[in-house]
């Protein structure tokens, strides 16, 4: 399975738009915002685990894809291009948030998370998957989303991340297993 | 076929590559086999597969306020150009950033022109006040025309009793612009004594920079989290050393208001946060 919004065919309007926002045109580029925010937000959200960190993320995907837009040579569709520009940004924010990850990455989430995601303002019912999913340490939480729910494969991740596919595969499972835990409680 | 006896933790342990499809058959139906008796893994396995599906299924989450603003002032920010320096390699910039920049630099540079001569001004009223007339002290247009690029006028009434004010780069400019009002009319005498004394200026130059330093902080603060962690340590690190200098400045100049060299030293550390600041825009994100 590969994300719905990697696989988003790029319809005229969007590659219109593509070209107009790579000249500057911020009008062109709003309209780009509201058609992938949703799905750049939730890419966020879900990979920090935060609502709160996922709109800072969201933010800083769009701003860096406008400073990148001009480089952007429709090799691919502009979504797929969005995505893993987004999956960027948001690695590399775990680099900046080193202490906070280093936290979290190898022990089990604090209270605070728990706390903030019980207020979450999602626009969806609570599910409990996605609840423990947002729970996990940082580093399997990553590669499940990134796996399981955007649909990249091992060797992708392992690309992206930094890890080999094996070291994907351990984190992945790792991340299922502690799901499985949080969810038969 | 045959198939060989897994213990539970075997399974466990076999479980991604099961999931994955990436298991020999002899392997997977020596799994399944196990499975089929044992209630234990046949839950762990429904329990993981469920998960996975579950997570191909979640719903899309819609921000709980609108972030286009926030995007739209970053986006809207001119990032600027840097003077040309000899030791840096040639940065070439998009248009619309080229634009932008050329914009705000011409802005900036203007602030500073306007703050300088306000500031240069002062200080010339305030020699100027003490020979008596100030407007018989002025040179005429004829002798105005002598000047040039900033330097001081030979026999020019104002800077011919000090020649030592003829090396402070703000007195040269100062005589420049009296000069150049001087061609008009009678105005430059009041033009003078406009500003003479007025120590009230270093707030304007103050409130000037703060605006231009404001919008360059927060630029590189939307910046901030696409930088190097080394880079951003090292710039908050200068901006801090030149905090300071800022401050010792200010605390100078408020036990020597009239003192130019202070003046154009805390112009200088100014221009130096703000070219810092350009700086840190400007830098390509680590991403």
């Amino acid at each position: 399975m590969q994300a719905a919004l990697a696989m988003a065919p790029m319809t005229a309007e969007v590659s219109a738009d593509v070209s107009l926002a790579a000249k500057g045109d911020r009008r062109a580029f709003e309209r780009l915002y509201q058609a992938h925010v949703n799905r750049v937000y939730t890419l966020c959200s879900r990979m920090a685990g935060s609502t709160a960190r996922g709109e800072e993320l969201t933010q800083d995907v769009f701003v860096r894809t406008w400073e990148k837009l001009p480089q952007f040579r429709g090799e691919s569709a502009f979504s797929t291009w969005l995505h893993r520009l987004a999956v960027n940004v948001v690695l590399n924010a775990r680099k900046i948030d080193g202490r906070a990850a280093s936290r979290t990455d190898d022990a089990d989430p604090g209270g605070e998370t728990r706390a903030e995601l019980a207020h979450a303002p999602f626009h969806i019912e609570r599910m409990d998957l996605q609840n423990a999913i947002a729970n996990l340490p940082a580093g399997a939480r990553r590669i499940f989303v990134l796996h399981d729910v955007e649909g990249y494969k091992h060797d992708e991740i392992g690309e992206m991340c930094g890890i080999t596919a094996g070291g994907s595969k351990a984190q992945l499972h790792r991340a299922r297993m502690l799901l499985r835990e949080a969810l038969d409680r | 076929m045959t198939w060989m006896n897994l213990s539970c933790d075997r399974v466990e342990a076999l479980l991604p590559d099961y999931l994955e499809g990436e298991m020999e058959a002899r392997l997977r139906t020596s799994l399944q086999a196990h499975v089929a008796d044992c209630p234990r893994c046949s839950g762990l396995i429904e329990g993981v597969e469920s998960i996975v599906a579950g997570a191909r299924t979640l719903p899309e989450l819609v921000p709980p306020r609108d972030l286009w603003g926030g995007i739209e002032h970053s986006i809207r920010a001119p990032v600027l150009a840097l003077a040309p320096d000899r030791h840096k390699r040639l940065v070439v910039l998009p248009v619309r950033a080229a634009a932008a920049a050329a914009a705000l630099v011409i802005a900036t540079a203007s602030i500073t022109y306007l703050m300088t001569v306000r500031i240069s001004t002062a200080h010339v009223a305030s020699t100027a006040s003490t020979q008596a007339p100030a407007q018989a002290e002025l040179p005429n247009p004829s002798s105005a025309g002598v000047l040039d690029s900033g330097s001081v006028a030979t026999g020019a009434p104002v800077s011919a009793s000090n020649p030592s004010e003829r090396e402070s780069p703000i007195r040269a400019r100062v005589q420049v612009r009296v000069a150049g009002a001087a061609t008009g009319d009678s105005r430059p005498a009041r033009t003078i004594t406009q500003y003479a004394g007025n120590s009230a200026e270093l707030p304007q130059t103050d409130a000037a920079y703060s605006g231009e330093i404001a919008l360059l902080q927060k630029m590189v603060s939307s910046r901030m989290s696409l930088l190097d962690p080394v880079t951003v340590q090292v710039i908050e690190k200068n901006l801090r050393v030149i905090d300071e200098a800022i401050q010792q400045s200010r605390s100078a100049l408020a036990k020597d208001p009239a003192s130019s060299l202070l003046y154009d030293q805390l112009n200088r550390v100014l221009d130096k946060k703000v070219e810092l600041l350009r700086t840190a825009v400007q830098l390509p994100s680590s991403t």
